[in-house]
Order: C-alpha cells, then sequence, then structure tokens
C-alpha cells in the first residue's frame, strides 16, 4: 500500500470510528484446554495461565461472560450450539492444539477424538454474533497451499469480521505465558487488532508464526478493514455474510 | 523445514539445519551465522565450553526515568521514531504506556529494561513489494546496527566482553484473492524485522532478554523498536557446564515431549546463556546456562481422515522447553525446570482451570 492510498483507506477508516455506531460494549469469552481425555493430545503449558492473564487484563475494560474448558466444547463451537456459546461474546479467545487439514481447520476439544471442524462453523449470525475469532493453535490459518478460503470461509461466512493465530506453528511454555495479558492489553489500547495480535503473541526469541484474516466486499475493502479495525471501532465496520463477501485477505509472520 | 528426531539426529544436526537454509524461500524468515551455527554445534557439543559465568542482572533506571530519556531522545527525531507532540500517558503498575493521538505508543514495563515502540501510520504506509525485491538480510542488519548505534546507544549498553549480533530476520507478508477462485494468492512482503541478541565472551544469550528487534519498513525507515535490554554484572562466579549427552538425559527427564517420539520434530535446539527478559525472570536470580528447545508433535487424531488424505487427520502441538545445562543449578522461582532440578516449588502462579459449559 503506498503512501496515498494509506491516507485515503485511514480517512474512510476515521469516518467509520466517528460514525453514529457507539463503540463497542465488548463481551468476550474465552474456551481453553491444558490436558486432554486420557492424554489423547499432549498437555498444552501454560493454556490456564495464558487465558486467565487475558481474563483479568481484558476484565478491567470489558465483561467476561464465560471461561470454559474444552471438555463437552464441540457442541457449543459448531452448528446450531454455537448460539448458546461462541456466539453469546463479541470476541472469543481460545488456546488448544490445531490443525489445517485440505478441507477444514480444526481445533482439539478435550473429549478424545473430538475436534472442533471449519467447516461445520458460522460465526457471526446468531445471539450477539462472533467479531473476533483468536485461537493460540497451530496451523488454523494456513493459507499456503491456497485452501485458506476453504477451511475458514463457512466460519466467515455468518459474518464474522477477523480471526487471528496462526499459519503454521506457535509454541506453548512458561515464557509464552503472557500471550493472552498481552493481546488483551493491547486491544484496550487502540491497536489495530492486526497489531494487537501480533504484538501480543509474538515473541523475539521463540519461532511464534502468527497470521490474521479477514474479508471485504473486495480487495481494498479487505486490506481496508486489516488494517485499521480495532475492538474499539469494529462495530461501525458493516457485516458481510455469504454473498457480500468478494473478497479474503491475510497477513502472515514468518520466522 | 523441520527436522526430525531420530537416534541419529545429533550427527545429523549439521547437515539438516544447512538444508533449512537452503529450501527456504524468499519470503521466509532467516537465520544469520550466529544462529545457524548455535543449531548446528549445539545438539552435539552443549554450550561448547566447560564452563560459563553466572551473570547478576542490574536494575534499571526506573519506567518514570526511562519513559522521560526516550521521549526526549526522539522528540525532534525526523524519522519515523519520534516522540514530537504530546501524548497521554497512563502509568500502571507494570509498565507506563505514552499514546499520540496518530496511534503512536511507546511502553515502558518494570524498572525500565524493556521498552516498546510502533508508529502504525509508518509501517501501515509501506509500500507492499514482490518477495523477490524483499531487504536483504545483510541490508536489515546494516540498517538495525546504525539505528541502534545512533539512537538507542543510552539504552543498549553493552559490557566487558559484550557483543551486539544481528540473531534472525521476520518478514510480514500479505494475500488475498477472489472467493470465488481457487488460485493461491499473489503475496507481497508488507515490512521487516531484525533481531539482535547479546553475545557474552561468544556466547550468545537465549530467550527474550537481551533482544533488540527492530520494524523496518521496505524503504528501510525504522518505524518500531522492541528492546528488553537490563546490564549484566559479574558475580566472579563459574559453573561447569554438562556435557552434551549429559544435557540429553536432563532433556528426556523434564522436556514436554519425547524427542525420540514418532511425529516429533525439532525445529531449534540450542544452548548458551539463558535470560528470559523481564518479565519472566527471577530478579534474585543470577543468569545461568540453558538449551532451549522448540519441539512439535503432529499426531493424528482422525485415523479414517488421514487414511483417505495424508494432508488431513492429524492436529500439530509445539512447545518450548528451557533445561538448565550447569552441573550444579542456581535457584530461580520463575524457572519450573531449575526448581525441579532443585527439587523445589516455583513462585510462578499457576492459575487452576475452568469448569466445563454447563
Amino acid at each position: 500500500m503506498n503512501g496515498r492510498r494509506y491516507r485515503a483507506m485511514k480517512l474512510v477508516a476515521v469516518v467509520l470510528a466517528v460514525g453514529s455506531v457507539p463503540a463497542l460494549a465488548g463481551r468476550f469469552g474465552t474456551a481453553c484446554q491444558e490436558d486432554y481425555q486420557n492424554g489423547w493430545q499432549n498437555t498444552l503449558p501454560y493454556s490456564w495461565a495464558r487465558c486467565s492473564n487475558f481474563n483479568d487484563e481484558l476484565d478491567d475494560t470489558d465483561t467476561k461472560i464465560w471461561y470454559y474448558n474444552l471438555q463437552g466444547g464441540k457442541w457449543w463451537w459448531e452448528g446450531s450450539g454455537d448460539q448458546e456459546g461462541l456466539e453469546t461474546v463479541n470476541i472469543v479467545f481460545a488456546n488448544t492444539h490445531g490443525g489445517a487439514w485440505s478441507s477444514d481447520s480444526v481445533w482439539a476439544m478435550w473429549d478424545q477424538g473430538d475436534l472442533a471442524e471449519s467447516g461445520n462453523m458460522r460465526l457471526g449470525n446468531e445471539s450477539w454474533g462472533t467479531m473476533i475469532f483468536s485461537t493460540y493453535s497451530c496451523e488454523t490459518l494456513k493459507y499456503d497451499d491456497g485452501l485458506m478460503w476453504t477451511r475458514m470461509g463457512p466460519i466467515f461466512r455468518g459474518g464474522l469480521y477477523i480471526s487471528t493465530g496462526s499459519q503454521h506453528t506457535v509454541w506453548a511454555g512458561w515464557t509464552t505465558d503472557d500471550v493472552g495479558a498481552d493481546y488483551a492489553d493491547n486491544l484496550q489500547h487502540g491497536y489495530s487488532i492486526k497489531e494487537a495480535w501480533h504484538d501480543g503473541a509474538a515473541d523475539w526469541y521463540v519461532d511464534n508464526d502468527l497470521a490474521v484474516m479477514t474479508t471485504g466486499a473486495n480487495s481494498a475493502d479487505c486490506s481496508n478493514r486489516m488494517s485499521f479495525m480495532t475492538w474499539q471501532n469494529i462495530a461501525s465496520w458493516p457485516r458481510l455474510r455469504d454473498s457480500q463477501i468478494g473478497w479474503y485477505c491475510y497477513v502472515a509472520w514468518h520466522t | 523445514m523441520f527436522c526430525m528426531m531420530s537416534e541419529r539426529f545429533f550427527s545429523r544436526a549439521a547437515a539438516c539445519f544447512a538444508a533449512t537454509l537452503l529450501v527456504g524461500g524468499a519470503a521466509s524468515a532467516a537465520d544469520f551465522p550466529l544462529r545457524t551455527a548455535l543449531g548446528a554445534d549445539s545438539p552435539a557439543h552443549g554450550v561448547g565450553r566447560p564452563d560459563l559465568p553466572l551473570l547478576r542482572v542490574s536494575a534499571g533506571a526506573g519506567a518514570g526515568r526511562t519513559l522521560q530519556a526516550l521521549t526526549g531522545r526522539f522528540a525532534s527525531s525526523p524519522g519515523a521514531v519520534t516522540t514530537d507532540g504530546q501524548p497521554k500517558v497512563e502509568v500502571r503498575k507494570e509498565r507506563t504506556i505514552a499514546t499520540w493521538a496518530d496511534g503512536r505508543i511507546l511502553t515502558v514495563h518494570g524498572d525500565g529494561t524493556k521498552v516498546s515502540f510502533r508508529n502504525p501510520e509508518e509501517l501501515n504506509g509501506s509500500t507492499p513489494v514482490a518477495v523477490a525485491q524483499r531487504l536483504s538480510s545483510d541490508r536489515l542488519a546494516q540498517i538495525g546496527r546504525q539505528f541502534i548505534q545512533k539512537e538507542l546507544a543510552d539504552f543498549i549498553r553493552l559490557g566487558t566482553g559484550e557483543k551486539l549480533e544481528p540473531f534472525s530476520t521476520r518478514v510480514q507478508v500479505g494475500g488475498g484473492a477472489d472467493v470465488m477462485t481457487i488460485a493461491p494468492p499473489v503475496e507481497e512482503v508488507l515490512s521487516n524485522e531484525i533481531v539482535f541478541t547479546r553475545t557474552v565472551d561468544g556466547v550468545p544469550v537465549l530467550g527474550g532478554g537481551s533482544k533488540v528487534a527492530l520494524l523496518i519498513t521496505n524503504e528501510g525507515r525504522v518505524a518500531g523498536f522492541d528492546f528488553d535490554w537490563a546490564q549484566y554484572q559479574p558475580t566472579g562466579r563459574r559453573v561447569k557446564a554438562l556435557a552434551a549427552t549429559q544435557i540429553q538425559e536432563r532433556v528426556r527427564a523434564l522436556g514436554s515431549v519425547k524427542l525420540d517420539s514418532p511425529g516429533v520434530s525439532v525445529k531449534r535446539y540450542e544452548c548458551g546463556l539463558f535470560d528470559a527478559g523481564l518479565r519472566h525472570r527471577d530478579p534474585q536470580a543470577p543468569l545461568q546456562g540453558a538449551c532451549v528447545i522448540q519441539a512439535t508433535e503432529r499426531r493424528i487424531a482422525d485415523p479414517v481422515a488421514h487414511l483417505t488424505d495424508p494432508a488431513s487427520g492429524h492436529v500439530v502441538s509445539a512447545t518450548v522447553d528451557v533445561i538448565p545445562v550447569g552441573e550444579t543449578v542456581e535457584p530461580d522461582s520463575r524457572w519450573p525446570q531449575a526448581q525441579a532440578l532443585l527439587g523445589r516449588g516455583g513462585a510462578r502462579f499457576v492459575p487452576a482451570g475452568p469448569g466445563p459449559r454447563p
């Protein structure tokens, strides 16, 4: 994006931000898992710290609606069950293992064999309507095989604004237990959502491969949303669902 | 590229990491020779020294004084790193944050040794370039070193025997596509990052401490920086380092995953001095040696899906372990593996998990 185009987009963003829609009264939910039934997945070290730190930080300015582990989580992530789960908040922060399959992104639940599959998910069209879906999970925003929209499109078609995650690997250990707190802090301070994730989840020693994905009516709209959507102004952007979505875009940081 | 772990891993490590460099795409991040050598040498030779010094970490000048010094330093800077104008300052227990109306933000953590600055207008205004036209690692190192020496010299101080070394680069890429097409998007480079670390008598400091990172536009302008940089003082004590085979035994005992298990890949196996950084270190504990291992495991979660399509059916986990490598280990209440070796609990608060959705 050159400087002139950037300034034009910024003007649009400012107009949107100061429009008649009030700043978001933020509702958030946190879904995390550290251990798994019968060890069917590896323990995810410090997941509880990552998530409770996110809660403690965002709680200062916004409203925590729920904080659950992923026992029996599949039903409230997928299908119509999400209206009693993910869809009841504006932002979801989750920490569990993930994967990118040819047709789905998947998130591991506690229950042995249970995975939430993106093909069964549609966010943004029920209850409060999820706006931001952030998962500290490996691979779920993989794009280099050209199948990103195949995997994540079903979720976005419901009107989800933006998703943050990883195109490859994010690392778990005691040195990365502050990811959630930093992300929340950046959201509170008006960073773009893209940069809030990058700055919050990046680590200058550990190789966190971070990615952010959003949609637009067209390429310019997508780029604009990617650069300027914040936790404070997100509600002022029109939701795009189904055929209103013409474009998807991503940014990623390679380590 | 990951290097598969096997009984021959340690002898193959050098070739494997060299291969990593060769197959990396033009938009990939890159390691500088210091880090490449670490990856090649550490599995076979540990820290590569018979012993390591114990170093004491000095407290910083304080968040308020550091913020004042930085805003003064950059008040009339013509560059993208500028504190020109009147910021709103928020003083919190753990950090002090200055924000400007145009989105610039300067955060000073704790005692002032950890700092972050961003100029989002400049970063967003970076002109995208084709992958082949991105700034080279050498050019980023040159820009970065010049900025640190000229602009951050008051904050990035080097003691006797210490050096500032380029460690790795990272790259921000972006792309997009019409949702009706299935062709992979054309990817462009949006901005660049370079990370420097400190060496002490040639031994690199691993971990979040002793790092300076610069965010650089495609035009070569520094538009953001982070540093976590305390001054170190010698304690006069040294600790004998374990041999590589003894380190491997500790890794087996304390690691999150068994490195020789099927499906496990080692991305990094690096040994040196370890500084967890301001927010993760025990301020009372000395710096000591460690090996840091980043390993992933690709586990088949849905065998039926995997049988139909080998690219499906899996779940990936990724863990980072920090294993002390001294024959004797110093107490460090924030470092779980150090405390475990000493048979002690830690001061690290580990919250309980939540319940299931009712």
